[in-house]
């Protein structure tokens, strides 16, 4: 079945069952109503009657002093005006002994509900889960001209030898563009904006704005300042940088929630990092700068080639999130945000399936690890 | 039936559900058909036999809504039959690749089976493609297990019958 449908087959069908069980509940398990039941229901009542009424006569004839080991309150009314009486007893109420109902609400980012969904069950355009990379980090930099460079380093095996070069149809061999070193580094250019950096294990890769010149100053200064001791990658940060966000790799939950402003159909595409961080949710070449959303810091990033494109990072609780749609207004997406409701991981895997399993990297042969070690200068 | 009951039961069972009905009737309409299985499994899950098997009750649902879609069915095979080659007099090519070959007999026995009997034909593929055991089929058609063991014999057979004659008739020959 195509993966769309499938979902939101799904989707409907949980809806339903859904509905249709906390509307209808659980099958009853109450006494049915025939003239059986009822007629035992009268013999109890009329038996709770004279046992109620051969009590209050037996309180009667012992006095207030009926139970000295359980003080009761005294209730006894005493009559001040009218014909002889007998002090009638009231029997108060026990106090309660049921647990009071606190029902505590959900709170977003918080680890028993780490997420933020849709409150109600509808399709959604888009629904991933990238489990984290285990070892791995990101580091997120603003550089002093306030450009945003981002780190990813991963945990892996030693890199494979470079492989032997292209030839053309006449077997000469193709141009490649050679490593080129930045201080002690040994740095592969990419796509605009993408670098490679070899390390002895596993990989550490940088995203940085694409529509710059290769090597630019900024990076190049921060390539400069940045050395390997083993599998440790030392960055004294130069003056005027300043670090956004840095810690280990989470789990990655995204989905494209397709929303209608103004007429037009809009997908609002969150991804969410529960234990996360602003690097590891902010990885790319977004350039972000600083602002106010939901009412907490968060980062912002607008793309020159699409300035219709508005994204956005920042934290609830203890989840990273990174949210973003085409021709939609900051106001318009906070609204979007403040519309869905606190979930747990297994809510996501019950409403739209199983998670995949972390892929664990074979690490047994390649002792030298990444790892940042961030200084400041 | 709770939410996470549901989406386990889906989960289980949506692939050999639609692969099922995706086989008969072409997954454009199998996707709006497995709906409805699933739709109905959520309504009548009370009623269903406490013997049955999760895979045999839906494979059930399944079944009774394609026998409402028995006349695309049984165009969608002559169509495939009549796409995927007849089976010819001529002798067959020894150049020919095997996969022709193959679907040459293939496109006799779809032709053979739009002719079947419905609850044959139900029987058929369950038993060919779903590889349902005999108590399974059972469960799926309403037949006892007894009943599908007689009737696929008699399936066999005919299914011989239909597939000479399909081929007498291909050829030229009066079936």
């Amino acid at each position: 079945m195509p993966p769309i449908a499938r979902r939101h087959l799904r989707e409907h069908l949980f809806d339903i069952a859904t509905r249709s069980h906390t509307s209808l509940g659980d099958p009853h398990v109450n006494a049915p109503n025939t003239a059986r039941a009822n007629a035992a229901r009268l013999a109890a009542l009329a038996l709770l009657g004279v046992i109620g009424v051969g009590g209050l006569a037996y309180s009667a004839t012992r006095g207030t002093g009926a139970n000295d080991a359980t003080p009761i309150p005294d209730t006894t009314v005493s009559p001040t005006v009218g014909p002889t009486t007998v002090p009638v007893t009231v029997l108060q109420p026990p106090p309660p002994t049921a647990a009071p109902t606190t029902t505590t609400e959900p709170v977003p980012g918080s680890a028993d509900t780490p997420l933020l969904l849709p409150e109600q069950r509808r399709p959604l355009d888009e629904l991933t889960v990238v489990r984290r990379a285990l070892g791995g980090s990101s580091l997120l930099l603003r550089a002093p001209d306030l450009s945003t460079i981002a780190l990813r380093e991963r945990d892996g095996v030693a890199p494979p030898p470079p492989s032997p070069p292209s030839t053309d149809a006449a077997g000469e061999p193709l141009p490649t563009i050679p490593p080129r070193i930045v201080g002690t580094m040994e740095v592969v250019q990419g796509d605009a904006g993408m670098y490679d950096v070899a390390v002895p294990c596993g990989s550490l890769e940088i995203r940085e704005r694409p529509d710059v010149e290769p090597f630019r100053p900024e990076l190049v200064q921060l390539l400069s300042a940045m050395s390997l001791d083993g599998g440790a990658i030392n960055i004294p940060l130069p003056e005027g940088w300043g670090v956004i966000g840095a810690g280990p790799s989470t789990d990655e939950f995204t989905f494209g929630l397709p929303i209608e402003i103004g007429g037009n159909d809009v997908t609002v595409r969150l991804a969410q990092f529960p234990d996360g961080n602003l690097a590891v949710a902010g990885f790319g070449s977004g350039q972000y700068s600083p602002t106010t959303f939901l009412g907490q810091p968060a980062w912002i990033s607008r793309d020159l080639d699409e300035p219709d494109h508005l994204e956005v990072i920042g934290m609830v609780g203890t989840t990273a999130y990174r949210v973003g749609a085409d021709g939609i207004a900051t106001t318009e997406l906070e609204a979007v945000m403040e519309s869905l409701v606190p979930g747990d991981i297994d809510e996501w895997i019950t409403r739209f399936g199983a998670i995949p399993p972390a892929t664990d990297p074979d690490i047994r042969l390649c002792a030298q690890q990444p790892e940042f070690a961030v200084t400041a200068v | 039936m709770s939410g996470p009951v549901a989406a386990r039961l889906y989960d289980d069972h949506v692939d050999a559900i639609y692969g099922y009905v995706a086989r008969r009737l072409g997954p454009e309409l199998a996707v709006e058909v497995v709906a409805e299985v699933f739709e109905q499994a959520l309504r009548t899950h009370e009623r269903r036999s406490a013997k049955a098997t999760d895979r045999g009750w839906l494979l059930a649902l399944a079944t009774a809504l394609l026998r409402r879609h028995g006349a695309t069915e049984c165009r969608r095979l002559e169509n495939w039959a009549a796409e995927h080659g007849t089976a010819s007099s001529t002798p067959r090519d020894p150049l020919l690749p095997a996969g022709d070959a193959g679907d040459t007999e293939i496109a006799v026995a779809m032709r053979a089976a739009a002719e079947l009997d419905p609850v044959d034909r139900d029987l058929l593929f369950l038993a060919a493609w779903e590889h349902c055991s005999t108590s399974e089929a059972a469960e799926a058609t309403g037949l006892t297990p007894a009943a599908v063991r007689t009737r696929m014999n008699a399936i066999r057979k005919e299914l011989k019958r239909l597939a000479v004659a399909g081929r007498h008739r291909d050829a030229g020959y009066d079936a």
